[in-house]
């Protein structure tokens, strides 16, 4: 522990100031490489429409027939802006789920948060149960939110409780995926041929779903989740320095916890909704997003749904390409990416996160 | 909520109970008013009750009985308002975060409000790197606490709590993990910093040699009861030794401050 007299205060401040603006600037350059697979994700599909066309359809309708605007508005345009806001949402409650949880291995996903949604969703959809006097739209939503919320209230109940320490949560976190699944696939059984066909495809998670008022919905949720998260972003901050030391900072940690919990099921619940369950994005995201800028809330939460925009995007792209002439379901390629990532996540030495 | 406190206020506890889930730790406790500038040390054998005592100070857990700071109930005060005027730095480091020594020591500054004008982005900086600097790791400000070993980390979180300059500053074994040289130097500093700002600074030490050297009273626990109260010449005695670690010591008070043996076990 030996004082180093080489660095002068002058040098800290300055370095300190430098890794501000690095971050800015690394954020910005997430953003923009987000834009331009988004333009990429626009500008391929089955049908051969490429960017320019896809450009002048969007400023200059009368240059294209029907059938072509058709499909850049109702097909390509709402599937590449639902990846974009699917992959933030996802991310983003993954982001805030590792920190409330004291977590790394904490995702929608990984602990059976989506899966707890698409059960909810399913309901909706096969079977038609729903809390009464819903409008048709929001009914898979309320559905997937409602299951979602409990499954965290229970998942929390269990990382506050002293018998189970880390490992616990993720092993009980598994069992709500297996347990979920199991009642999904009840549900598949007795659903009708057609409730099938549509259910499946949707459980492997997939953007054909998106519609104009899906994506309002999606919107709307992450408009007026997000404000809230950035509040907390100092309060999350001093979370990660132990909640002892948070709550004599005079954080109140179990509003923030609740709090929190219920906008990661907000994100969660109206993802899953309207794509299905996409694997890892909510995990692999934050994760990518603390490797380059830290854990300071204030850039880690809008790093990750940049990351997560930027990633889902393109498994979006990469699920359009990687087999000619056939769509995947983009749930697929985004747990080909996550996987390894889960993998190289549990197998490294605990100490170095 | 808040009442505005002088600079001469005293922490008093009086009747102070507290425990976890119906098991009493600490039982009807009263000790004379803590004086401000004063640094008091809790000692005793494990399990004594030192820390569950400390933590109820802190706010972190239910307790009845009375803890006034002047005229302020702070067992009644919500964490926020419970957090301008007190900083409990708990024993438990912080693990794998990814923040800076820095970020982390601003980060403890923007959790909540604290007493006094709201601090501009500069000023912040600046008050955390004094703080840094006074702990003897300017040199690590911009290191990740991951790359840190376990005494700079602990130094790291004292500058967390000292940075809030709390009117009371409460320590759980802030130089466990030092090195002598470190030991000393966090021990002069946070006397200094108590008979610079009148601080009231209580924390729990195990080196009996060094809180009676450093300490202005010596607060002896025992099963969660007090056994001795008062400068540490007449609070640590061959006799209260025996009684509470179960230890032959002998102890000479000179000008040269207290010296205690410790001889064997009883």
């Amino acid at each position: 522990m030996a004082m180093d007299q080489a660095i002068t205060r002058e040098g800290t401040i300055s370095a300190y100031h430098r890794m501000t603006r690095r971050r800015v600037l690394i954020l910005s350059v997430i953003g923009l490489l987000s834009l331009l697979v988004f333009a990429a994700d626009i500008s391929t599909g089955p049908s051969n429409l490429p960017l320019a066309q896809v450009w002048a359809g969007l400023f200059d309708p009368a240059s294209l027939t029907m059938p072509q605007l058709t499909i850049i508005r109702e097909v390509r345009l709402p599937y590449a802006l639902m990846a974009i806001l699917v992959g933030a949402a996802l991310s983003l409650a993954g982001a805030e789920m590792q920190t409330i949880l004291n977590n790394p291995l904490a995702s929608p996903f990984t602990l059976g948060v989506s899966s707890a949604a698409s059960f909810g969703a399913a309901l909706a959809i096969v079977l038609g149960i729903s809390v009464p006097f819903l409008p048709t739209d929001w009914m898979v939503p309320i559905n997937a939110f409602i299951c979602a919320f409990a499954s965290v209230l229970l998942l929390e109940f269990l990382a506050r409780s002293r018998a189970a320490g880390v490992e616990g949560v993720v092993l009980f976190g598994i069992a709500l995926v297996f347990t979920f699944n199991a009642l999904v696939a009840l549900i598949q059984f007795v659903a009708s041929q057609e409730a099938l066909s549509q259910l499946v495809f949707w459980s492997m998670g997939a953007l054909n779903r998106a519609t104009w008022s899906n994506l309002g919905i999606l919107a709307l949720v992450m408009l007026v989740v997000t404000p809230f998260s950035m509040r907390a972003a100092h309060a999350m901050t001093a979370l990660r320095l132990g909640e002892d030391r948070a709550r004599s900072f005079g954080i109140d940690v179990a509003r923030l916890r609740f709090a929190s919990l219920l906008r990661i099921s907000a994100l969660a619940a109206t993802s899953v909704a309207f794509v299905g369950t996409i694997g890892f994005i909510g995990l692999v995201g934050p994760h990518i997003a603390r490797l380059m800028l830290g854990e300071d809330h204030r850039f880690l939460l809008p790093a990750s749904m940049l990351t997560g925009a930027f990633i889902m995007s393109v498994a979006s792209v990469g699920s359009k390409i990687l087999v000619p002439g056939v769509l995947l379901p983009v749930g697929i390629v985004t747990s080909m990416i996550g996987v390894p990532v889960f993998l190289v996540l549990i197998l490294r030495k605990p100490e170095r996160v | 909520m808040t009442k505005m406190l002088s600079h001469g206020d005293a922490l008093r506890i009086e009747g102070l109970t507290t425990g976890y889930g119906g098991h009493v730790v600490v039982d009807a406790l009263t000790l004379a008013p803590m004086l401000p500038g004063q640094v008091v040390s809790l000692l005793g054998p494990n399990a004594a009750g030192k820390t569950t005592l400390l933590r109820a100070l802190a706010g972190l857990h239910h307790a009845s009985g009375a803890v006034r700071l002047g005229e302020a109930d702070l067992l009644s005060l919500p964490l926020a308002d419970h957090a301008r005027h007190v900083t409990y730095m708990p024993q438990s480091l912080p693990q794998r975060v990814a923040l800076t020594v820095l970020e982390a020591v601003i980060g403890a500054l923007k959790a909540s409000p604290i007493a006094g004008e709201p601090l501009s982005g500069h000023a912040i900086t600046e008050r955390a790197l004094d703080v840094i600097e006074r702990v003897g790791i300017g040199h690590l400000a911009m290191e990740g606490l991951n790359h840190l070993s376990g005494g700079q980390r602990q130094l790291a979180s004292l500058a967390q709590a000292l940075v809030r300059q709390p009117r009371v500053l409460l320590l759980d074994e802030p130089i466990s993990a030092l090195d002598l040289h470190y030991q000393l130097r966090v021990m002069k500093l946070v006397r200094a910093l108590a008979r610079e700002s009148g601080m009231i600074v209580v924390m729990v030490l195990h080196d009996l040699s060094i809180a009676a050297r450093w300490s202005d009273r010596i607060v002896l626990l025992s099963q969660g009861r007090l056994v001795t109260d008062g400068p540490p010449a007449e609070a640590i005695t061959a006799q209260a030794l025996a009684d509470v670690y179960r230890v032959a010591a002998r102890v000479r008070a000179d000008a040269d401050g207290l010296h205690i043996v410790i001889e064997d076990t009883l």
